[in-house]
């Protein structure tokens, strides 16, 4: 198995994730088992892809390898890039999908004002193609700063 | 002779006019120069509340029962107690100046609310959202950079790996 900058190359998701483009384009009817387990392929890929990065620019994680990074040390990395939108949109959408299995999901806040300022509406996730394209949008951005 | 006279209280007129009209333009370039400080004063007032680093400065005094209480008027105090758990007094006071400079600066958001995140498997804490609740997906992508940024040059680098700039609306449309 090729180590360091060859694990980048090998895992980069630039060709799934326009794979995945062009088939939602392409496709009329996209059920929703389709759409949740295409979010969570696109989270998974970029996550990957991530700690890849990080392990090439010599960055250690846990296991045997040190090859093991967590979800919080990905999501603070993109954080302090300015990626905020991409990486909460990504990730929340990655917990709807895999974690919830109502539609649309609730998105998980704490502070009451805020369910009560916005409404429960606005509060929820839509789990269909428009969150879709958009998840494609945000990992676009994210491998171009990565 | 007459002709003499005449020319002369002419010449007087004519002087008075002038010397009304330099007091007209000088007392209107006062009150121009007046506007104009006014302005600058104003602009000046501006240039602070876009600096992070003035409002770290201006929070930089506050206690921790002060920043409590200010905290208040954002979040619970089940929130507020999480976050005096995973931060430093430094950074609790440093999301405070966050929190104010937010607020001075997309107040045509709506109100600047804070919530937190878990991470789904581990339930650990992740990091503090700053909800801004009427931005769009196109403003959200640019707000967060706005904020990222000058928390860099704030000297906040390390922080702004903990805060999540959160537009609801951008994220549920």
């Amino acid at each position: 198995m090729p180590a360091g900058i060859d694990r980048v190359n090998v895992l980069n998701p630039t060709a799934i994730i326009t794979s995945i483009e062009k088939m939602v384009m392409s496709k009329k009817d996209l059920d929703e088992i389709f759409i949740r387990r295409l979010i969570s392929a696109i989270y998974f890929a970029i996550f990957n892809y991530w700690a890849a990065k990080q392990f090439s620019k010599g960055v250690r994680g846990k296991g045997p390898n040190q090859d093991s990074f967590t979800f919080s040390e990905f999501h603070r990395d993109l954080l302090k890039m300015g990626l905020d939108a991409e990486i909460i949109i990504l990730f929340q959408c990655r917990v709807a999908v895999d974690h919830y299995i109502m539609n649309p999901a609730s998105i998980n806040i704490y502070n009451q004002e805020i369910v009560n300022a916005l409404g429960m509406q606005k509060t929820s996730l839509a789990i269909n193609r428009k969150i879709l394209n958009r998840v494609i949008s945000a990992s676009k951005s994210i491998i171009k700063s990565l | 002779m007459w002709v003499q006279q005449e020319r002369e209280s002419s010449n007087i007129e004519i002087q008075k006019i002038l010397s009304e009209s330099a007091k007209n333009i000088l007392s209107e370039t006062k009150v121009i120069s007046n506007v104009y400080e006014v302005f600058m004063s104003s602009v000046s007032d501006v240039i602070k509340l876009k600096n992070l680093y003035t409002v770290l400065n201006e929070v930089s005094l506050l206690s921790e029962s002060e920043l409590i209480n200010a905290f208040k008027l954002y979040t619970n105090d089940a929130i507020i107690n999480i976050l005096k758990n995973n931060f430093t007094f430094n950074e609790f006071r440093s999301l405070y100046g966050l929190l104010i400079w937010l607020s001075n600066n997309y107040a045509s958001y709506g109100k600047i609310m804070l919530d937190i995140s878990f991470d789904p498997e581990t339930n650990d804490f992740q990091f503090v959202n700053f909800v801004i609740p009427d931005c769009d997906w196109n403003a959200w992508r640019v707000i967060a950079r706005e904020v990222k940024t000058e928390m860099r040059k704030s000297g906040l680098s390390e922080l702004a790996s903990k805060v999540a700039i959160v537009c609801l609306r951008g994220l549920t449309e």
